[in-house]
């Protein structure tokens, strides 16, 4: 348990280490581009933030499928997948907003029916459903059993996000990075801060995810406690 | 507002969204931790059915803990 408070705190100092070095690079080193100019600079955190809600869900319907399998399942799974939930709908609503901030100097729109656009929009509500969902008053095990099945369904569009700009025309610009053909569109210093805000983001989930747990753990065993605590105040009052 | 604006106003906002968020984390950590403990010194509830009692929880309900309650379905 020590060993773990241990590792938590040297990730939590490793990830402000990695995020300041991100704002450095992203804001000073990195050149400017040569046709967006300083407003490209928001793709060293727009991507990252799409990363870490991707990862999010992956994370949430890997562990939606492990509870479902009978030999596998463990309320653990179920918490784990509603406290990665919670991070990606964060990490969803604020790629949106710092979309919507890099689109208005380029495009010249805060919003646009895009593919890419209204897809994720649509992400983020499926998982802000799948939050209001796990809010309903259940039993844990019938909680967790929707929840599996309502999470794997809305990952499903995690896939048709990142290929809507493959199979649709779309504002949106193409993956610089993960495209069709591998072969990334980006070089030198931009490229090495585009992976340090992957880094930083990828560390900043797993940190934040840690916490997030420990917190629903905490909270399972409130309501638990507060039920036992429940059942002996009636007990004692019927003595 | 100029391109350094947009660019500023995405940092910001980002930091600002990771701050509010961790903190609101670690507070309700913080005073669930604190309920918990507090409610584990109550010496007028019987013992093995206090809140925070760590040990009474995990081995309420005839000695299963609240996951493997559900796991045994």
């Amino acid at each position: 348990m020590t060993q773990i408070l241990r590792i938590n705190t040297l990730l939590g100092a490793a990830v402000v280490l990695a995020l300041t070095s991100l704002v450095v690079y992203a804001l000073v080193v990195a050149p400017p581009d040569a046709v967006q100019g300083d407003a490209q600079r928001l793709m060293y955190i727009h991507v990252p933030a799409a990363w870490l809600a991707y990862v999010s869900f992956l994370v949430t319907a890997i562990c939606s499928l492990l509870y479902l399998i009978p030999r596998t399942r463990s309320l653990t799974w179920d918490r784990i997948a509603g406290t990665s939930a919670e991070i990606g709908v964060i990490f969803t609503g604020l790629t949106i907003a710092l979309g919507s901030l890099w689109g208005r100097p380029v495009w010249g729109v805060w919003w646009a029916w895009d593919a890419r656009l209204v897809t994720t929009a649509v992400l983020f509500f499926l998982f802000l459903g799948y939050l209001a969902l796990r809010r309903l008053p259940a039993s844990p095990d019938t909680r967790a059993k929707r929840c599996a099945i309502v999470g794997l369904i809305a990952f499903a569009d995690v896939p048709i996000v990142h290929l809507s700009v493959n199979w649709w025309r779309t504002l949106h610009q193409q993956a610089t990075v993960f495209n069709p053909e591998l072969n990334p569109q980006i070089d030198g210093v931009m490229a090495f801060t585009l992976w340090l805000g992957v880094i930083a983001f990828s560390m900043l989930y797993v940190w934040l995810l840690i916490h997030r747990y420990q917190l629903a753990k905490l909270e399972d065993d409130m309501s638990e406690a507060l039920i036992d605590f429940a059942i002996a105040e009636r007990m004692e009052m019927q003595r | 507002m100029s391109d350094a604006g947009f660019v500023i106003t995405g940092y910001v906002l980002t930091f600002v969204v990771i701050a509010v968020y961790v903190t609101w984390l670690m507070r309700r950590k913080w005073i669930l931790r604190k309920i918990l403990g507090i409610h584990s010194r109550n010496e007028n509830v019987p013992a093995g059915q206090l809140p925070g009692n760590q040990e009474a929880d995990h081995h309420s309900h005839m000695g299963q803990t609240h996951d493997e309650k559900v796991n045994a379905g």
